[in-house]
């Protein structure tokens, strides 16, 4: 069963706590999704913003079949998209100082190595591999949110991941391997 | 080396671990003796190992808070949680003011509804079992209790009035919906439809009042 199935269907009768229990649960991996298909932190919170308004308003029409963390990532994987359009220009933020790691919008991940190579590859290949790799989707679950088949997931995923390590320059013995 | 490269997918679900042994064993013979699969294996890895170090990341301070206040009310019939109805006994005065606070619940409910004919019904139909005390008195000593805590503790139960509550019993109201095409499901003893009210009143039109609550999700 889907562990939010009790506050899903309180909040899809109207219960605001409800949901915002939801939000609680799922924020930091719907935040880390848009960041990351997006490159921008504030963007991030913005497509966030409008993709739980989106989930608020149409909650009372999800059905069940899919689970909710899905349900949520489409919403947020759409709504990055339409930020992305918005936006129509590089969304990269200024380089915060990494020494800092406090400040509120510092983030040495979004402007270091690994996000620039994320934000070279094609939108598909990284959405899959963010969904595959960050967040723990499962091949499935991919599929049913962006509307491709398995096989396609899969292939992205191949290609996301092979582009990244190639634009990272991976060494011959990657220092990851210790990890 | 074997005449055939292992295509793409091969080569994921050997770095994922998902092949079978034997298929297993023939792409690990393969990359011991072609360069090029090999490297496509080396990056895989070295790709996912950079994409699960990656930490998650948080929204910036008192981000959520905003988040959450700029939520739109939503237009729709339930505005509240009720738990299910449980007969419990409580000590007469505890039942006395909570009755009272039960009604003045219900009344702000009905407020609420606007225009919903239901609702009105309902009330009315709580009015009388008002008479009754004890029942009335555990739910809305339920309510009185702090809704979350409550909710929290009874979260299946079906929310806000029902569209009707019908004779019959609840798997039978289940198979008059279903029969007209419209899901639902028995949740504590009530039933919940994925329909409009509208559908479902028009499904149960022939079906005489009684005690199934019939609730729309």
């Amino acid at each position: 069963m889907d562990p939010d199935e009790l506050l899903v269907r309180r909040a899809q009768r109207g219960e605001r706590f409800a949901f915002e229990k939801l939000v609680e649960r799922h924020e930091q991996r719907l935040y880390t999704l848009a960041a990351r298909v997006l490159g921008s932190r504030e963007d991030a919170a913005d497509a966030v913003q409008e993709a739980l308004v989106r989930a608020w308003l149409a909650l009372p029409k999800f059905r069940r079949d899919a689970r909710f963390s899905t349900w949520l990532y489409r919403i947020v994987v759409n709504a990055a998209h339409d930020v992305r359009a918005k936006r129509r220009e590089p969304t990269l933020e200024e380089p915060s100082d990494p020494a800092d790691p406090r400040d509120r919008f510092a983030d040495r991940e979004l402007s270091g190595d690994l996000q620039r190579a994320l934000d070279a590859l094609d939108e598909t290949y990284r959405t899959a591999v963010v969904l595959y790799d960050v967040l723990g989707c499962s091949y499935a679950e991919i599929a049913e949110l962006t509307e491709v088949p398995e096989g396609t997931v899969k292939s992205r995923i191949f290609r996301g991941r092979t582009e990244l390590a190639a634009l990272l320059g991976t060494p011959a013995e990657p220092a990851e391997s210790n990890t | 080396m074997p005449e055939k490269h292992p295509d793409e997918l091969e080569l994921l679900a050997y770095v994922e671990e998902e092949l079978a042994a034997e298929a297993r064993r023939d792409v690990a013979e393969h990359l011991v003796a072609c360069r090029s699969c090999a490297e496509s294996v080396r990056r895989l890895e070295a790709g996912r190992s950079a994409l699960r170090a990656a930490p998650l990341l948080d929204l910036p301070v008192g981000r959520r808070e905003e988040l959450v206040a700029a939520l739109p009310d939503r237009r729709d019939r339930w505005r509240a949680f009720r738990p299910a109805r449980r007969a419990l006994v409580v000590a007469a005065p505890v039942a006395a003011a909570a009755a009272f606070v039960g009604v003045f619940v219900l009344a702000t409910q009905v407020d609420l509804g606007g225009g919903d004919d239901d609702v009105s019904g309902e009330a009315a139909q709580v009015a009388e079992d008002a008479g009754g005390g004890e029942e009335l008195g555990a739910t809305a000593t339920d309510r009185a209790s702090g809704g979350d805590a409550t909710a929290e503790s009874a979260p299946s139960a079906p929310a806000g009035v029902p569209v009707r509550s019908v004779a019959g019993t609840p798997a039978e109201v289940v198979r008059l919906l279903e029969a007209e095409g419209i899901p639902a499901e028995v949740v504590e003893g009530a039933v919940v439809a994925d329909g409009r009210a509208g559908e479902v009143e028009a499904a149960l039109a022939d079906q005489p009042d009684g005690p199934v609550g019939v609730y729309v999700r």
